[in-house]
């Protein structure tokens, strides 16, 4: 499980450490404050953990500077800068802590400098998806032999997330079949492939995933990850704005699975813009779910986090203040000058 | 001119009158007397060219209202159902009062309804588009040529004190 996670003068960050729950995690905050960049740097040492590849490379393909240099994932107006992520596993005392450090004018990932525990970190495997904004599934035929022979510009969670969907099938326990029946009843029907290409499966037959809504996509993706059990006790699962493409009335289903996941021990963190998934979770989650929002915030220029396990307590909540800019605005188309 | 109404103090700094509309004190001039006949609005302002009509309601459960993130179609219906409760009561709050207005012969100028709830701003944001459309706001009648409402708002009190600062508004208890 994640514990926490620290960034200095890297992306978008001066400063910034993030304890993190061990159930849910739910990230807010204007476009630009770095929402999707904790997600990824959290992902990349998520990955190498089971992939072995080196922490710098990983970031590198996750995040895709230009030109691929990594130097340019330190602040701008910055010399240095580094990121840490701190985890603890089930038989050791301690926790583990890597770091990764770059410099601004290092080119290639091999000249970053990785410390703390790397190596213990890499002996324990560990397993994390990360769900990109974009669905994949659709667009999977072809796209993992392209992105393996040719050097094409796609951050690597595009093509990490069509691996995971292709990983063979576990046999089932009984609380994965019940969260599988769940959202075989919201999509009406469960996912099939056949060379390399999906298929919703139901009474009428077999539909194309580009033929599918692309909300009916995002619970076959669940599904698949479910069913093929690369989201189980102890899995980290990144979902950025899980809202995209998915009718509201969905939310309700996909909030029931997160919540669920959280119970049987996946450790989830996921950015929203949404209102509808923040009144979910405050509705739905148990006074024995841990769920944490994490709003992300400007104050002079820099990224600051208020961190609250209570939905009444989010402040700053850019989500709800988006609503009330609304209602000003329709206050004054109604009132015009009236109290002023 | 400072008011006090279900626990909020106003203060209407550029009103002609404000006073309880539904006041229950015999001895006071603004004595209802037909409160078991109809219903009425909190507070009645009048203003140089306008009146408002204001209704408070401070829940101690707004979820009870959060019909869109229901849990369950029965938990959906039931909050969809105080839901549209709410927007009755403040429907037929309106109209009672500007009937008795009306008898008072005084609905010579333009009625604003003002509405303080204790919502968030999502849910402020729907019940504004219902209120209006019940109420209802403008010529809405194809016959008609006249309007009973000119306008219609929902706020919550954070939204009031920042668009309406010439009438400010605190918590008795404490929070502004």
């Amino acid at each position: 499980m994640l514990e926490k996670i620290k960034f200095e003068k890297f992306t978008a960050f001066d400063s910034l450490e993030i304890p993190l729950s061990t159930g849910i995690n739910i990230f807010i905050g204007a476009n630009g404050t770095g929402k999707t960049h904790i997600l990824k740097a959290i992902y990349a040492a998520c990955d190498v953990a089971k992939s072995q590849k080196s922490l710098a490379e990983k970031t590198n393909r996750v995040f895709l500077p230009s030109g691929e240099q990594i130097g340019r994932l330190v602040k701008k107006a910055s010399l240095s800068g580094y990121f840490e992520v701190t985890r603890r596993v089930a038989d050791r005392h301690k926790s583990l802590t890597i770091r990764l450090s770059l410099t601004n004018h290092i080119k290639e990932p091999e000249k970053a400098t990785l410390s703390g525990a790397y190596k213990q970190w890499l002996q324990y495997s560990l397993e994390s998806v990360y769900i990109p904004v974009k669905d994949m599934m659709a667009n999977a035929p072809g796209f993992r032999s392209l992105y393996n022979l040719r050097h094409i510009h796609f951050e690597e969670v595009y093509a990490d997330i069509i691996d995971r969907v292709f990983l063979g099938t576990l046999r089932c326990t009984t609380r994965q079949k019940k969260l599988l029946n769940i959202l075989q009843r919201a999509m009406d029907g469960k996912i099939i492939s056949k060379n390399e290409e999906f298929f919703l499966k139901n009474k009428q037959g077999e539909l194309e995933f580009t033929l599918l809504a692309e909300g009916i996509r995002k619970l076959g993706l669940l599904w698949v990850l479910i069913q093929n059990g690369t989201l189980l006790n102890g899995s980290i699962l990144c979902w950025d704005e899980p809202e995209a493409n998915l009718n509201p009335k969905l939310m309700r289903t996909v909030v029931e699975i997160l919540l669920e996941l959280q119970r049987i021990g996946v450790q989830i963190l996921l950015t929203t813009h949404d209102y509808v998934v923040l009144k979910e979770f405050d509705l739905q989650a148990k006074n024995t779910d841990k769920v944490i929002f994490h709003s992300l915030y400007r104050n002079m220029s820099k990224i600051e986090i208020a961190s609250t396990d209570n939905y009444l307590n989010i402040s700053p909540n850019v989500i709800d203040e988006s609503f009330g800019s609304i209602v000003d605005r329709e206050i004054k188309k109604s009132m015009t000058n009236l109290g002023k | 001119m400072k008011i006090e109404a279900d626990g909020f103090s106003f203060d209407f700094t550029d009103a002609i009158d404000a006073f309880v509309f539904d006041e229950k004190d015999k001895k006071k001039p603004h004595y209802h007397s037909l409160s078991q006949a109809m219903k009425a609005v909190d507070l009645i302002v009048e203003l140089d060219n306008d009146y408002l009509f204001i209704e408070i309601k401070d829940f101690h459960a707004p979820d009870n209202y959060r019909f869109q993130t229901a849990v369950g179609d029965e938990q959906k219906k039931e909050r969809r159902s105080h839901f549209n409760h709410l927007r009755e009561v403040l429907k037929y709050k309106y109209r009672d009062t500007w009937l008795y207005r009306w008898a008072e012969n005084k609905t010579d100028k333009p009625i604003r309804y003002l509405c303080l709830l204790t919502l968030d701003n999502a849910q402020i944001s729907v019940l504004n588009k219902e209120l209006r459309q019940q109420l209802p706001v403008g010529n809405a009648g194809s016959r008609w040529n006249r309007e009973i409402a000119r306008s219609c708002v929902v706020v919550n009190l954070e939204r009031w004190n920042r668009n309406f600062p010439n009438w400010p508004v605190i918590q008795l208890n404490g929070s502004t």
